[in-house]
């Protein structure tokens, strides 16, 4: 049995009529189930333990990444399978799932194209996509080793690759990423540019992000999170209907 | 010609440490490992190890093989090549079955070689070591 937590923001006008095209082809297909909507009072895995409960065996997000980032923080302590309908714009981690806009994604969860895929934990919070904080932050594995910016730096962690950076959401592993802020344009086309072009590159399960007082991390560039923060990742660990056209 | 073998399997190169970080304590791993920044501790890779110019590490090195072309302060041992290249500077021991050393690379240390192959010490076990175990 499907469960599809719509966002909030499909209330509003302009996404009425494609909604109503949405539902009608999950009708033809067979996928009808629970509707509920996400608001600021709904807690998102109340909705779903209620729907598990009765009988729900994959929840579907229904919006953008947001909505996908609260849903998926929501399912991660279930044993359940995750889909999507990406509507709208700010759907780049559905882009990297290979699931389409629209009409193209009720297709994409008929075929039920299902992974096992990695999914990371910070603090409490679990996040499906990636983690960025400032050069600030430092990372520690545990007592053998920190790694430090001695420069202007962005310090991203992924799970999900992008369209930027490689990743693979089913190496059991997390990449983490050091580079420059501030990318120097003649460095990179330049005579004296480096093949490597500032980045550093570190393969972790479990690590500590440490950093000064209001230190932040973006969380699947929804939520903020104070540092000290422990992030690991919980391997194979939540059912994806993906697409084909994935970037994994 | 070392660093064209090192650079043919570039595609899998497992840990960066680039020019604008610093690694201080005991980084292990069993990929390869590319230096571009600094390192304080000490630094072992079952595989190879590249040390860029630009490169300044203070710790001990173990490595595969080492293909050094920045600064070294402290003792560096490789189980089978070790080139240092012109702008290399290593201020320690060197230890590896098969030394090149290009005009104008600096060594101020004992240089020894041996045709036995140089057993690595123990990696401690960490991330990069168990994602490579996994490959």
């Amino acid at each position: 049995m499907y469960q599809y937590i719509y966002d909030a923001f499909l209330s509003e006008e302009k996404y009425l009529r494609p909604m109503t095209i949405i539902e009608n082809r999950l009708a033809d297909l067979g996928l009808q189930g629970r509707v509920n909507r996400l608001n600021l009072f709904k807690d998102p895995r109340e909705l779903i333990l209620e729907g598990i409960k009765r009988g729900v065996d994959t929840v579907v997000a229904v919006g953008n990444d947001e909505t996908l980032s609260r849903v998926v923080n929501a399912v991660g302590d279930f044993d359940i399978t995750l889909g999507m309908i990406p509507i709208g714009p700010k759907n780049e981690i559905t882009k990297s799932l290979g699931v389409e806009e629209g009409l193209l994604a009720c297709d994409c969860l008929s075929s039920r194209l299902i992974r096992k895929l990695d999914l990371g934990k910070i603090n409490d919070i679990y996040f499906i996509a990636h983690l960025k904080a400032g050069s600030e932050v430092s990372l520690r594995y545990g007592k053998e080793y920190q790694v430090r910016s001695l420069t202007n730096n962005s310090v991203e962690i992924y799970n999900l690759p992008t369209q930027e950076e490689q990743a693979d959401p089913e190496d059991g592993y997390l990449e983490a990423r050091i580079r420059p802020s501030e990318r120097n344009f003649l460095k990179k086309f330049g005579k004296g540019s480096s093949s490597l072009d500032g980045k550093s590159h570190f393969p972790v399960r479990k690590v500590f992000l440490e950093g000064n007082e209001g230190s932040k991390i973006l969380v699947d560039g929804l939520k903020l999170i104070s540092t000290p923060a422990e992030v690991k990742i919980l391997p194979r660990h939540l059912k994806v209907i993906v697409g084909k056209n994935r970037l994994f | 010609m070392f660093k064209e073998a090192y650079l043919k399997e570039g595609g899998d190169v497992e840990t960066i440490i680039g020019p604008s970080v610093k690694v201080e304590g005991d980084f292990t791993s069993k990929g390869n490992v590319t230096v571009e920044g600094v390192v304080h501790g000490s630094l072992k890779t079952d595989k190879d190890l590249k040390v860029g110019v630009g490169a300044k590490i203070s710790a001990s090195v173990f490595a595969n093989n080492a293909f050094i072309a920045g600064e070294v302060k402290g003792n560096v041992k490789a189980s089978g090549r070790l080139e240092l290249t012109d702008t290399s500077k290593i201020y320690g021991d060197v230890e590896a079955k098969t030394v090149i050393m290009a005009a104008g690379a600096i060594l101020n240390g004992k240089c020894t070689m041996c045709n036995d192959v140089l057993p690595l010490p123990n990696l401690e076990d960490n991330d990069a070591l168990k994602k490579n175990n996994k490959k």
